[in-house]
């Protein structure tokens, strides 16, 4: 592969961004497994597409080649992956027994209080509609841009914004019926 | 934020609370949050799931065999086959 001087080395461009990658398509499509391979499939489509890539935005570029990965994903499996309720709930639970053993300062009592929040507003992320979920995942744990997210999603900007209201009008409302229940 | 009462500045309070406003924009949003409970609601609640979102450790972080897998992968010593790489999206 010939590399300009100024454009970074594909390791150096896409690893640092393999955290962001993972959790974007694991939003997606909702299950570690198919996750990893929408990751390795768009690394694989990255390094295809690098020699174009003009090395300002490394981790937007590569979360939109995810983005696009997941998406075919979820188009090829349309009609075989509708994961009943139970199993959603079940996959909520992956990861998190490593979590619990590798906080040996943490009493149990505070973990389980922790832990259980978390599969809460992440049920809640998990209900929203694809669309909705990917805008507030990529402004909220990835804190981009919306002319990044419009980018990424290929979506003009106040459709952007109008996602992000619906899905955080969505997500308070169901924190306030929560809070309504306990 | 309520379902069922939303202000015409609603976006616009959003993109304040987002830091998408240029300095002269937000001053003129956060007057008007200032006299309009429904926008000052709005953005406590936005606050509020932004805060449950951040603090509750929902981010996934990529496993150890992926990255393992992905950086044996790039780091050997054969580049990959070229061609079809016209298709290549060029923004950065």
């Amino acid at each position: 592969m010939v590399l300009s001087s100024n454009q970074p080395s594909f390791e150096a461009a896409v690893l640092p961004h393999l955290d962001a990658a993972f959790n974007l398509a694991r939003w997606l499509m909702r299950d570690p497994d198919t996750a990893q391979d929408v990751v390795q499939e768009a690394v694989m489509r990255a390094l295809t597409y690098f020699p174009n890539f003009r090395g300002i935005n490394p981790r937007a570029w590569l979360l939109q080649i995810v983005r696009n990965a997941a998406y075919a994903s979820m188009k090829l499996n349309r009609g075989l992956r509708l994961v009943p309720i139970e199993e959603l709930a079940n996959a909520e639970n992956e990861g998190t027994v490593v979590a619990e053993l590798h906080d040996p300062a943490g009493d149990p009592e505070r973990i389980l209080i922790k832990e259980r929040d978390r599969q809460t507003v992440g049920r809640m992320v998990e209900r929203l509609r694809v669309e909705l979920r990917e805008a507030v995942i990529l402004r909220e744990l990835e804190e981009l841009s919306y002319k990044e997210i419009a980018q990424i999603t290929d979506t003009p900007i106040g459709t952007v914004m109008s996602r992000l209201w619906r899905a955080r009008q969505l997500l308070a409302a169901s924190a306030h019926s929560e809070l309504k229940q306990a | 934020m309520n379902t069922h009462v939303t202000c015409d500045m609603a976006l616009l309070v959003q993109a304040d609370f987002d830091g998408e406003l240029d300095a002269a924009q937000a001053a003129s949003v956060e007057a008007h949050r200032a006299q309009c409970p429904v926008c000052q609601a709005a953005y406590a609640d936005l606050q509020r799931v932004r805060e449950r979102l951040r603090s509750r450790d929902v981010y996934y972080t990529a496993p150890d065999a992926l990255r393992r897998s992905i950086t044996d992968r790039v780091s050997a010593p054969s580049p990959p086959a070229s061609g079809n790489r016209s298709h290549g999206t060029g923004w950065g």
